[in-house]
């Protein structure tokens, strides 16, 4: 017996069925866009090379710093040296360590751009602290940490085929290490190693 | 009436699978792009703390005790300390226990030490009067023509014993106030006479 014939034969594209589908098919159609979207298809990642490929030109986000030079216990940066992260092997109470993160942005995006910043602390002590600079960054939900750190987003929207360096990112950039830090050889909670990371991201304007 | 049901059946399973195919090419066109960065890491280490060594010269002449060429080695850890040293003097009998009776200087003993270099606080610490770099050694507390003498006889079955107590701390770094420095904070007193700002110059 043939299916779809049977179901021709009786009349199931009548005007009744297809306005009934039709009904079904907008409400399920506005629900599923409204769920599925909010949760995964809000973004969809460059990051992948066949990804970039495909789709219109976006623009290059990366984070450096200049490098820490440590002599004699004290911290020094060197403005001739660029480098993607740095190694603080000694730092001691009481005292500020200098580091001064930046956000380069190539101008290849053929779209305006949002940027966004994801700090990530992995076993910091509280005795060292620092902030963001909270009169360019603003702390944001718009969109989850990939890597369970604190998103904020820049003040500023990059137009398109505009480049930046974005250096306004750590409050006098440094951090502080307060006086209570103590080594691991004290009996409290402080000063195995420990990682503070940077991420930028480059996400596409409304 | 079972054909009814089927007919109704088919249609559901059609919009449904519509909707979902309309989902699908939805979300591809309001998705926006993401590209995130390598992560830019620094792992940070407390200094750590190693206890300093004396280094020293202990013998006799005419049956009384004395010690010179006293100094200390700090640890070598990456950051320059204070070092400040106590010499406690007691009888000790032959047995091992300490005498009951300390010396005193002056009566049972002399002492001759490096004023260049080192000051007599009022706590009776000796205190080196400048930072010393990380693994580095003191100029000697009693140098080589100096001497902490023993000049009176000894108790009955004791003799004279020196022990030298030693304390370093991070030469840089301050309160979190910024009030004081570290040592002043911790010992009070500044051995160089100097504020010292720790991290930044």
């Amino acid at each position: 017996m043939n299916r779809f014939s049977d179901i021709k034969k009786d009349g199931f594209f009548t005007h009744q069925n297809m306005f009934k589908a039709a009904g079904i098919l907008v409400v399920l159609t506005l629900l599923s866009v409204w769920w599925v979207c909010g949760l995964f298809a809000k973004y969809k990642n460059l990051d992948e090379k066949n990804d970039v490929t495909s789709v219109a030109a976006f623009a290059q986000i990366s984070v450096h710093e200049h490098e820490a030079v440590l002599t004699n216990g004290v911290y020094t940066l060197d403005t001739d040296s660029v480098v993607e992260g740095n190694d603080y092997p000694v730092i001691l109470p009481g005292t500020m360590i200098p580091k001064d993160p930046f956000i380069i942005v190539t101008d290849s995006s053929e779209t305006a751009c949002e940027v966004y910043l994801e700090a990530v602390n992995v076993d910091k002590p509280r005795d060292v602290i620092y902030t963001i600079n909270g009169s360019s960054w603003l702390e944001t939900e718009d969109f989850a940490p990939r890597y369970g750190g604190t998103v904020y987003k820049y003040k500023d929207t990059l137009p398109a085929h505009t480049g930046a360096e974005i250096t306004d990112i750590l409050a006098g950039n440094r951090l502080i290490v307060k006086d209570s830090l103590k080594d691991k050889s004290q009996p409290t909670d402080n000063s195995n190693e420990f990682s503070i990371v940077f991420y930028a991201y480059l996400v596409q304007a409304d | 009436m079972g054909a009814e049901r089927s007919k109704k059946r088919t249609v559901i399973v059609f919009a449904i699978v519509a909707a979902l195919l309309l989902t699908a090419v939805s979300a591809n066109i309001i998705a926006k792009y993401i590209k995130g960065s390598p992560a830019q890491e620094n792992t940070l280490k407390a200094g750590e703390y190693d206890a300093p060594s004396v280094s020293d010269n202990v013998d006799s002449e005419g049956g009384m005790f004395f010690k010179n060429n006293v100094a200390v080695t700090v640890g070598d850890e990456g950051y320059p300390v204070y070092v400040r040293a106590d010499l406690i003097v007691t009888w000790h009998t032959s047995g091992g226990y300490i005498y009951g009776q300390q010396p005193v200087e002056g009566t049972d003993y002399t002492l001759e030490y490096n004023t260049d270099d080192w000051t007599k606080g009022d706590d009776g610490w000796f205190y080196y009067t400048e930072a010393v770099q990380s693994g580095g050694t003191t100029a000697p507390l009693i140098g080589q023509t100096q001497k902490l003498s023993q000049i009176k006889a000894a108790p009955e079955g004791c003799t004279m014993h020196v022990e030298v107590i030693t304390e370093t701390i991070q030469a840089l770094g301050s309160t979190d106030d910024g009030s004081k420095t570290a040592v002043m904070d911790a010992w009070g007193t500044q051995p160089d006479d100097q504020q010292t700002e720790g991290g930044q110059p």
